[in-house]
């Protein structure tokens, strides 16, 4: 309860400007990034007119998709179609408030941490529903369909990964996870293969599940533009396609902050000789890492189609993390007394 | 602060609604809702008394009847997709099995 | 603060039982549950249970409700229908009825005359709560899995036959 006590008149504001903050830049550089790598891999330039490098032009295009008008057609649920936006980006917004920024700094330190994530990140799938279906309009629903399905699909997995992580740490609170990982990148969950062997397949299973989660290539049925248009966010145009947009970019930093915080040792630093460096950075750099390697994948993987996709989760995944869970748990109970 | 009394009152209100949810409406999707209304009230009163009495055994027993209610809500969906397909209906009062299937009201 | 939240989630947790209870479409009524159901959320946390708090949302808000939404849109239940009866033929009786209950609640809760703060005890944390019921509650709690096996096979085995429709939705 004390963390809902103290100074949340003072706290809570300033953290929730704060996070709103982050999120926007991380859309304008992610986006940015994105065309980059994708230029850089394709032998194109990207983006060069605005500015250096073309650097304003992600600035440019966030304006222009502020000014452009609010189209809401005819036989549309409006209240329904008004507020999924916001569902789907107040749950990602608030998955950054237990983000473990330095050893005893973390915006919220929830006793539950890891599980208020997974909890709170199941709400993306409601709001993509109610997108989907206030649409009125078959590729929205479809999309819609095909969005939740894998989300909640995947989501089997993506828990059963992390609990393995949590066993080892033997706490959820992530800044706990975090601290158990210190003394250098060997000792890394992700890495570790003296502290639990099991925990590298973990590794693999939960990326694997994230990039399903958070709809990106190979997975990223739900918004498939050659197949359904643009999914579940066809109807929408103005401020609220940017809502969407925002959300989709927060959930892609999202998952590469729990991924740098359950298995590349959030905060801490690579060696312990560079602690001098603040650990928000170290964090924000293996996040990044992540994003990178996400937008890397969507450049080199085609598509699956949907039963693929459900047979990569249930047939493959799914047995794989829990095999790992178990052996993980035997290797805790056997090797580590 | 809030003290035992006024978790009961909420956990009462919730229960009643649920209740009356279930008697007066029709579809058997939101009468299904209104059950979990009446769980989660009963989870809520749960948990209220056992913190109260200073154990976890309230927390425990919500605990289990979240997976009952999860479970439930599985099966009890299954069984509506199921009138639904033979009825073409989720109306409660139009699915009259004896005398041949669905009656159209009007 | 404590008092504020309290009331703040309470008002929530009516209204979303409310809506649940007076909206016409049934996508109105799941989301009126899914304020009820976080708004109860809320309530845990104020009664320092965060483990069953997030495990009320991952249930109700990441399962229970989405399972709800996902039937409705499968069955794709035309407004029109629904609008023409959405209450039972004796509804007044039945509302009677239904406040009667609630008559009758508040009469039990009134004469057994319960009180007391509700923060009398240990604090609910994670690992409290996971001795709880890996300990004391081991068994009931295997039973669990075997119960929601039984749930998973059953609500397969009933929705099967139509096995094109039911291939795409896995």
């Amino acid at each position: 309860m004390d963390f809902l006590m103290g100074n949340i008149w003072l706290w809570g504001p300033i953290t929730a400007v704060v996070i709103a903050a982050v999120i926007t830049v991380n859309a304008l550089v992610s986006v940015y990034l994105e065309r980059k790598v994708s230029a850089w891999m394709q032998n194109r330039l990207g983006p060069m007119e605005n500015g250096p490098q073309g650097i304003f032009q992600t600035l440019i295009d966030a304006v222009k998709l502020i000014l452009k008008e609010d189209i809401i057609a005819r036989g549309i649920d409006r209240p329904l179609f008004k507020m999924a936006p916001y569902i789907v980006f107040g749950a990602s917004f608030a998955v950054f408030a237990v983000t473990p920024l330095a050893e005893g700094v973390s915006p919220a330190d929830l006793d539950v941490g890891v599980f208020y994530v997974l909890a709170i990140s199941s709400f993306v799938a409601v709001g993509i529903m109610m997108a989907g279906w206030s649409s009125n309009n078959k590729w929205s629903l479809y999309g819609a369909l095909r969005g939740v399905a894998q989300a909640v699909s995947y989501e089997v997995p993506l828990s059963l990964a992390v609990l393995t992580v949590v066993m080892a740490a033997g706490s959820m609170s992530l800044q706990t996870v975090c601290v158990e990982q210190g003394g250098g990148f060997w000792n890394w969950n992700g890495l570790a293969l003296h502290k639990n062997p099991f925990l590298v397949g973990s590794f693999l299973i939960y990326f694997i599940a994230s990039l399903a989660e958070v709809n990106r290539t190979p997975f990223d049925l739900p918004e498939a533009e050659s197949e359904l248009v643009g999914g579940y966010h066809t109807e929408y145009s103005g401020m609220r396609f940017a809502l969407f947009f925002l959300a989709e970019y927060a959930n892609m930093l999202a998952a590469g902050i729990l991924a740098s915080v359950l298995f590349l040792g959030g905060w801490q630093p690579l060696l312990p000789a560079l602690d001098f460096v603040p650990g928000p950075l170290w964090l924000f750099g293996k996040a990044y890492f992540f994003v990178v390697l996400q937008i890397w994948i969507r450049m080199t993987l085609p598509r699956l189609r949907v039963d693929q996709l459900m047979y990569v989760c249930w047939k493959v995944l799914v047995p794989g993390a829990l095999a790992m869970l178990v052996l993980g748990g035997l290797w805790q109970l056997m090797i580590k007394g | 602060m809030p003290t035992l009394n006024h978790y009961l009152l909420l956990a009462i209100l919730l229960f009643g609604l649920g209740v009356t949810g279930v008697l007066i409406r029709r579809n058997a999707l939101v009468i299904l809702m209104c059950v979990e209304l009446m769980l989660n009230a009963a989870n809520l009163a749960l948990v209220a008394f056992g913190r109260s009495g200073g154990s976890l055994e309230g927390q425990a027993f919500a605990f289990f009847s979240m997976t009952v209610a999860a479970a439930e809500v599985a099966v009890g969906l299954a069984i509506v997709v199921l009138i639904f397909r033979h009825s073409g209906s989720t109306d409660l009062e139009s699915i009259r099995l004896v005398g041949g299937g669905a009656r159209e009201e009007q | 603060m404590e008092g504020i939240l309290f009331v703040l989630l309470s008002v929530l947790a009516l209204g979303g039982g409310l809506w649940v209870l007076l909206r016409r479409s049934p996508v109105d009524s799941a989301l009126g549950l899914l304020t009820t159901m976080v708004a109860i959320a809320g309530h845990y946390m104020l009664l320092d249970a965060p483990f069953l708090a997030a495990v009320q949302l991952i249930v109700y808000g990441g399962a229970v409700i989405i399972l709800f939404l996902f039937v409705i849109m499968l069955l794709n239940l035309r407004q029109d229908r629904l609008r023409a009866r959405r209450l039972a033929a004796g509804r007044w009786v039945y509302a009677l009825a239904g406040v009667a209950v609630l008559f009758c609640l508040a009469g039990i809760f009134l004469a057994g005359g319960t009180s007391g703060a509700v923060d009398a005890g240990p604090s609910g944390t994670v690992e409290a709560f996971g001795e709880a019921l890996f300990r004391r509650w081991v068994y009931p709690f295997e039973l669990t899995s075997v119960l929601l096996l039984a749930a998973l096979v059953g609500a397969v085995a009933l929705t099967r036959h139509a096995a094109p429709k039911a291939e795409d939705k896995a």
